[in-house]
């Protein structure tokens, strides 16, 4: 029953790593960019939940309605202006501008909020559960998973139904055939910035609201995403949510031996992937 | 006059640097004559991070893997001299030395599956296997656990028995270890497979069908790079005296500054790290008050210099006035012209 | 007088560190085809990414209806209505035949060309509409690269080397619908190996050597062998 339950509870917190993954994903498909910030985006949405939910006194699920479009704006942004000028030359300008915008939200955070670890209190959702065949589970994870499951259908949807999706997938596969289609890719590529520090915002409050966190702990964040999308399998939306799930579970598995282990056994499961498996459990299947 | 042809390398720039920079050596040399204590442990920790820039460098600017896990061989580095030292009573000079051979045992099987990632995905990995080497070694109780250990008093006067002849040592050995990345540095670039690695990082394509082993060549880079930066870790902790499993593998402070020096100083160059090593002690020793301010000054510094100045500072320099200190590529020469 | 609806007064561009094009200069007016010839590596693909704004060049050099387009980027250009087919088609393996006719459409000029005249001019995309494009022959591919361009309505459409790879039948399949295109008032420059059908079809030429224009005029005008010299070089 205790490897039940740390399963099931791995499952769920994979969808928090799915969210996590979701946004590295989502970038990487269009533009070929990896986000080193990524990780201290989703806690900046975290401070933002904080900041929002101690000013409007809103309750942390909906400040989502603040942190949501603040995050996409921010990401839009930042695409526009920082990011959009290092693509298309080599490897070493978006990593390294992504890295030194790392060190600069990191310590950002630092000045204004302190060292200090923080919590969002979400009230009684916190604590609620529902008991499904023996097993106790808590009504956030649950609203974390099903998020998850929802952020990747709307991507979905997105991706294959919608014209900003038809422009995604021109973009990241010819753009210099997508500007004879009229599309912008400076815009598109923005877009696709704003969509994924959306998702990053939502990871950003459920984060909150789970765990402490404190201005250093984004790289860790960065991490469980980027492991969740190799285990998943590269490119490939659904491949996130299992590769957060296998990651959840590993993590928590490894908890239950000892809870020193746990952030290992993940480590540990992603390589092991990674020799057996180089390309994920779900690779794409056009390369 | 038939006129004649001569191909060289050496600049009158680079001659004058090279007499200029011998003089500079003995005088560093000479430190414990001339230096304070705190000044021979500041050159000490400058020496240190020019070795560990200018191999950050060799892999990046040269061979186009970039690594955010560096730290994975700093701290291993520094483990495996208390380890060693420790455990089997080995002089703690000569575990510096051992600990490059553990680096390279290693950064072997590693490299294998790390290259199976590409890109910034292969920089987030060498991170991952940083992170993993921490935790590892917070599990081992025997060297202190999550809060580590200090190097014990008898293990120290092994070194030497009074504090200033113990300085001074570690102070050369840093000094020697700096230097000799350098000019290791320099002769591999100037080697048959330091020009592969210049084709690589200009076209792999290219070079493949040179037949030049880019896989190979790759590999050995990666494990002479984390031998060398094995042995700079250790050094760093011989120093310090004291390791823990958080200080030992921080990405901030073996990768992050790591970068911030190759960045500024230019990347791709030999110079480049070396410059910017100096311009970040210069910064460091005048603006860390500033506390996290001056951490944020950084980052924008680095942002900024990216996408103005992709070629550093020294890369500026050198466009404007055409110096170069180590000269890498050959000229052709006319010698009527003398 | 009026501008002409395109003007290119004195084009240099190129690449990197290659220059391409000299000192071209020519006018497209309203409703004309212009066939553009030349000998392989002479410049006509440059010229053509460069009026459409892939390759950049100074300003004045290209004027569409009088005004300086030279140097916007590439979809401001396909806004203002100038399409291109492009060399090798490069139709989207990700997206299907009828999204990469949408996508081609959704952010041109508003016009006559929908998704149904486009099936209209070319049934047998309509019957393969929703499969991947990656799955069509290459003259369906090439019908599929002209509707794309043509969904944005533009008044003027840049073909490179359309027939290109593919076998004579379907070359005179895709010839025989170009009239359709150009009777709605469509004007077309037309980079074409075989000489012939490209003088049979257009109205005016240019002849590129080397980057520069070795002649121009109207096909009638010029004799065979001094189309022949002006294409290959006299030497």
């Amino acid at each position: 029953m205790v490897w039940l339950n740390a399963i099931v509870q791995g499952v769920l917190l994979g969808g928090l790593y799915a969210l996590f993954a979701a946004g590295l994903s989502l970038i990487f498909g269009v533009m070929r960019l990896v986000n080193i910030a990524h990780g201290d985006f989703i806690v900046l949405g975290s401070y933002l939940a904080l900041v929002v939910v101690q000013t409007l006194g809103l309750n942390p699920l909906m400040s989502a309605l603040i942190v949501v479009p603040l995050m996409a704006v921010f990401g839009y942004v930042l695409q526009r202006v920082l990011l959009n000028p290092t693509l298309g030359k080599d490897l070493l300008a978006p990593l390294l501008v992504t890295f030194g915008l790392s060190i600069i939200i990191q310590n950002g955070l630092l000045t204004i909020f302190t060292a200090d670890s923080r919590r969002v209190m979400a009230g009684a959702i916190e604590t609620a559960s529902v008991s499904i065949g023996g097993l106790s589970l808590g009504v956030l994870p649950l609203a974390m998973f099903a998020t998850a499951i929802a952020v990747i259908l709307g991507l979905d949807f997105i991706f294959t139904r919608t014209s900003l999706g038809r422009a995604f997938r021109a973009t990241s596969e010819d753009a210099e055939i997508a500007k004879l289609m009229a599309l912008d890719n400076r815009h598109i590529y923005a877009m696709a910035m704003a969509l994924s520090a959306a998702i990053v915002g939502l990871a950003g409050i459920f984060l909150a609201v789970r765990t402490n966190f404190d201005p250093s702990t984004g790289p860790m964040r960065l991490i469980f995403g980027f492991e969740a999308v190799i285990i998943g399998g590269l490119g490939s939306l659904w491949g996130t949510l299992a590769g957060g799930v296998v990651l959840g579970v590993a993590q928590t598995l490894g908890a239950a031996i000892d809870p020193g282990y746990q952030v290992l056994a993940g480590h540990l499961v992603f390589f092991l992937i990674l020799i057996l498996r180089p390309r994920g459990l779900f690779p794409r299947m056009d390369g | 006059m038939k006129p004649g042809y001569t191909i060289e390398r050496a600049t009158r720039a680079s001659r004058i640097a090279g007499l200029l920079s011998l003089v500079v050596v003995a005088a560093l040399i000479a430190a414990p004559w001339w230096a304070g204590r705190a000044n021979m442990r500041l050159l000490g920790e400058v020496y240190a991070f020019l070795a560990l820039a200018s191999l950050w460098n060799l892999l990046a600017g040269f061979t186009g893997l970039v690594s955010v896990g560096q730290q994975a061989f700093v701290g291993l580095g520094g483990y495996a001299l208390f380890a060693a030292s420790i455990f089997y009573g080995v002089p703690p000079l000569l575990a510096v030395v051992l600990s490059g051979f553990v680096g390279a045992l290693v950064a072997l099987p590693l490299a294998p599956i790390l290259f199976r990632l590409q890109g910034a995905y292969f920089a987030i990995g060498t991170w991952v296997a940083a992170e993993v080497f921490r935790l590892t070694f917070a599990q081992v109780s025997a060297l202190g656990g999550g809060s580590g250990t200090s190097l014990p008093a008898r293990i120290v006067t092994d070194i030497a028995s009074t504090r200033d002849a113990r300085e001074m040592i570690v102070y050369w050995s840093a000094l020697a270890l700096g230097l000799g990345t350098v000019a290791v540095i320099y002769v591999v670039l100037r080697s048959r497979a330091g020009l592969a690695l210049t084709a690589i990082r200009d076209s792999e394509i290219a070079s493949e069908s040179l037949g030049v082993n880019i896989a190979r060549t790759k590999l050995v880079l990666y494990v002479v790079t984390a031998a060398l930066t094995t042995m700079t870790g250790a050094l760093i902790f011989l120093q310090k005296l004291r390791i823990s499993p958080d200080a030992a593998f921080s990405v901030n402070d073996w990768t992050a500054y790591v970068i911030f020096m190759v960045v500024i100083g230019g990347i791709g160059t030999i110079e480049g790290p070396i410059v910017g090593t100096l311009i970040f002690f210069l910064l460091r020793e005048t603006l860390s008050d500033l506390g996290t301010i001056y951490l944020m000054l950084l980052g924008a510094v680095a942002i900024l210099v990216m996408l103005k100045a992709p070629k550093g500072l020294w890369g500026l320099f050198s466009a404007a006035t055409g110096v170069t200190l180590f000269p890498l590529r050959r000229r052709v020469v006319s010698t009527d012209a003398r | 007088m009026s501008a002409p609806l395109l003007r290119i007064a004195r084009l240099s561009s190129g690449y990197a560190d290659f220059q391409a094009l000299f000192d071209v200069s020519f006018d497209l007016h309203a409703g004309e085809a212009l066939a553009l010839i030349g000998a392989n590596g002479a410049g006509k693909s440059t010229l053509l990414k460069t009026i459409v704004g892939l390759l950049p060049c100074a300003s004045p050099m290209v004027a569409h209806r009088g005004e300086s387009i030279g140097g916007l980027s590439a979809d401001k250009i396909v806004r203002r209505g100038i399409a291109l087919v492009p060399e090798g088609r490069r139709l989207f393996r990700s997206l299907s035949v009828e999204e990469n006719l949408v996508i081609g459409g959704e952010r041109g000029r508003a016009g006559e060309w929908s998704l149904e005249r486009v099936y209209g001019l070319f049934p047998i995309l309509r019957e393969k509409r929703q499969q991947p494009s990656t799955s069509l022959s290459g003259g369906q591919q090439q019908m599929v690269a002209i509707g794309r361009a043509l969904m944005a309505n533009p008044e003027i459409i840049l073909f490179d080397e359309i027939s290109l790879g593919l076998a004579p039948a379907i070359i005179k399949d895709i010839y025989a619908a170009l009239p359709a295109i150009t009777r709605t008032g469509v004007s077309a420059i037309l980079v074409e190996q075989d000489v012939t059908r490209a003088l049979g079809f257009a109205q005016s030429f240019v002849c590129l050597q080397e980057g520069r224009v070795s002649l121009a005029g109207k096909p009638a005008e010029h004799s065979r062998a001094d189309i022949v010299a002006a294409y290959f070089g006299s030497h």
